[in-house]
């Protein structure tokens, strides 16, 4: 049985600047993401990968063309409702990291709990923090901050604090990219478990192709343009 | 978000960047305490001037002034313009009016001594004036004092040696057959008490009076001398003589004479000047709703032919606004500076947290929820600042009324405080501090609200 989609992209281009100046950063990207999936945007430097992880995480809609996430057109969503679908639906794990120095590690990963619309109690917040900082291993760190932890413990926490919330989407912007060798490979069978345990949907763009080994489809992009999906499913 | 969550981030941000936040804040104070010092101190100083030297909440009218003057209580001079119960009537209706208390001046003349128990020897005066007015027009205790004696008149007498002191016997002209009477009840203004005290009674050595003049238990008791003065005597009546014991001291009096109970002054005046001079009012004080409605009493009385007797409290009033405006001015000038400072230190914190703005976006955040956080920020900032700007003030009052009470001299109508700090001006400081500092904010949490989520990440730290 087929698995429904949660991203449907359909010639969806940004471009940045205009008149001859004008760079296309995403060049007409088609392709579909369905549940469950794990897909590998694979580039270098400067292809385009992070803008159209903005593009599926609505947090860049100056595109043309089409990009549909759990069948909402985000570019039709008004701030609100594509600010709620974010909160509820879709987890970040960037590749700085992002975390809030003055907080400490368990305030970081409730920070989601901030927004929401239907806010959790405190004590229940707090306790699912715990879990998700159990889960990737940091539940002693709890009340540290993150200036008190290695770059891949930071990790973690950004990690943690995208599944606070249980999303069926994380999008990851190069997890691995700040990362020694060593510890990205850690981060990355983090994400193969995380996949098995909680059957997240997981779209990760990075240069390194490493990352092929959890992935179920990998494209290559270049310049913009991303080639056509390669991989099992 | 929800505002439990919001007070959370606004807490939070309070703590990180307290230096800039409490400099911003501090303009916002000093700005709030100059105006809430000025406003406390105009607000105190319409109090004693208008609420005790020339009282605003009434205005007292008159027939378009007659030239006899003086020449009214005497002889056959014409009979002075008055004011037809009728008018009193069509004043009642007036839109903005309260109530209307008539007022009689004495159309005869009169003498006055006394005062031996208080001064150590009688003084008195060759030429007394003085009003009547309706007890009603009084507050409180004052007003039980303040009635006819013959409300309750003593037995028949012919002379006062036949009534028991301190009573004397009220035996109108071409009478056989007088009443004891109780002393007539009479009012003094403060003014004149503030004359005796700093004018006259330095000058012939006499102690001051202000203090003791009321607390006496028996009041001071005068002589009045009815039907004759100085000046001539009265074209009707007999002259007498009437005892007059001062009951208080009231904005309501007249400024230099004494105000007796109105009943008492139409017996009088009808005795020494015919029954019109008792029948037809000398003035009008016309209690208005609002301070506001004055101006529209004092238009519509003008077409009944009335005019106000003194129009010193409506001077003192615009006198006391224009400068409350100045100095409102001022205050308002260190607002505007205080908000621009707020201004800037938001915008430096948006710029500063924009990469957090843009993981917040990430997290769920809506613009207006960013947009919110930094109104609110600047909000909490602004309560607290005008909250403390306020205190400040109201300590800066406490120390200038200490230093005034010891440096200043003693001066007609010298209050115990020079401001006045109701509650209303409280909230207004907090608001108004808040609608500055969310003034300054505005751009600042625009900025925030439109912060481009994905450039922010991107950003290199």
């Amino acid at each position: 049985m087929t698995e429904p989609s949660v991203i449907e992209v359909r010639d969806a281009t940004r471009a940045f600047g205009s008149g001859p100046d004008a760079r296309r950063a995403v060049d007409r990207a088609s392709f579909e993401v369905r549940s469950g999936e794990v897909v590998l945007v694979v580039g270098p430097s400067g292809s385009g990968k992070s803008t159209l992880l903005a593009m599926l995480g609505g947090l860049d809609r100056g595109y043309t063309g089409s990009v549909r996430v759990f069948d909402h057109d985000l570019a039709a969503l008004d701030d609100r409702a594509l600010s709620r679908l974010r909160g509820e639906r879709i987890g970040f794990v960037f590749q700085a990291f992002h975390l809030l120095p003055e907080l400490t590690v368990l305030e970081n990963v409730t920070a989601p709990n901030l927004f929401a619309a239907r806010p959790s109690a405190p004590d229940t917040i707090d306790a699912r923090a715990r879990v998700a900082l159990a889960r990737v291993g940091l539940a002693e760190r709890a009340d540290a901050r993150p200036g008190e932890l290695s770059g891949g413990q930071r990790q973690r926490v950004a990690i943690a604090r995208a599944l606070i919330r249980e999303p069926a989407l994380l999008l990851c912007d190069e997890p691995t990219g700040n990362l020694d060798r060593a510890t990205g490979e850690q981060i990355i069978d983090l994400f193969g478990e995380l996949h098995r345990e909680l059957g997240t949907t997981l779209v990760i763009v990075t240069h390194e192709e490493r990352l092929e080994r959890i992935a179920d489809r990998s494209f290559l992009m270049t310049d913009g343009v991303l080639g056509s999906g390669s991989g099992s499913s | 978000m929800k505002t439990a969550q919001l007070a959370r981030m606004v807490r939070r941000e309070l703590g990180r960047v307290r230096g800039p936040l409490i400099t911003a804040g501090f303009g916002i104070a000093v700005g709030i305490a100059a105006m809430v010092f000025f406003l406390a101190l105009g607000l105190g100083a319409r109090r004693v001037l208008l609420g005790d030297v020339f009282p605003i909440d009434q205005v007292e009218l008159e027939p378009v002034r007659s030239s006899t003057g003086l020449l009214s209580l005497f002889g056959d001079a014409p009979e002075p313009a008055g004011i037809e119960a009728a008018t009193v009537d069509e004043l009642r209706r007036l839109p903005g009016v309260a109530e209307v208390y008539p007022k009689l001046r004495f159309r005869f003349p009169s003498t006055a001594r006394g005062g031996k128990e208080l001064l150590g020897h009688e003084i008195g005066t060759h030429e007394m004036v003085g009003d009547g007015i309706a007890p009603a027009l009084l507050d409180g205790a004052l007003r039980e004092r303040f009635r006819d004696p013959l409300e309750r008149p003593g037995p028949s007498c012919r002379t006062v040696a036949e009534c028991p002191a301190p009573q004397y016997c009220e035996k109108p002209s071409g009478e056989a057959v007088g009443r004891c009477s109780d002393p007539v009840p009479a009012l003094v203004s403060r003014y004149l008490v503030e004359l005796f005290d700093h004018a006259i009674a330095p000058a012939h050595g006499l102690p001051p009076i202000a203090g003791s003049l009321v607390e006496r238990a028996s009041g001071v008791i005068f002589t009045m001398g009815l039907g004759n003065s100085l000046l001539g005597v009265a074209r009707h009546g007999e002259q007498r003589e009437a005892r007059v014991r001062v009951v208080g001291i009231s904005p309501k009096a007249i400024d230099l004479g004494v105000t007796l109970p109105l009943a008492v002054v139409q017996r009088w005046n009808a005795e020494y000047a015919g029954p019109a001079a008792a029948s037809r009012y000398s003035s009008v004080v016309v209690r208005v709703s609002s301070a506001s409605d004055a101006s529209d009493v004092i238009a519509a009385a003008d077409r009944l032919g009335l005019v106000p007797h003194d129009t010193r409290a409506r001077d003192v009033s615009v006198l006391i606004s224009s400068v409350l405006a100045l100095l409102m001015l001022v205050a308002a000038v260190i607002l505007l500076v205080a908000a621009l400072n707020i201004t800037h230190t938001l915008r430096v914190v948006v710029a500063e947290r924009e990469r957090e703005i843009g993981l917040y976006r990430a997290l769920g955040a809506s613009a207006g929820d960013m947009r919110a956080w930094m109104l609110a920020l600047a909000a909490t900032l602004g309560g607290v600042a005008g909250a403390a700007g306020a205190l400040a003030a109201r300590l800066l009052a406490l120390v200038a009324d200490s230093r005034a009470a010891v440096d200043l001299p003693d001066f007609p109508f010298k209050p115990k405080s020079f401001f006045a700090f109701p509650l209303w001006l409280w909230v207004l400081a907090v608001a108004f501090a808040a609608g500055f500092a969310l003034l300054g904010a505005l751009g600042p949490a625009r900025r925030a609200a439109r912060t481009d989520p994905a450039r922010a990440l991107s950003r290199q730290s």
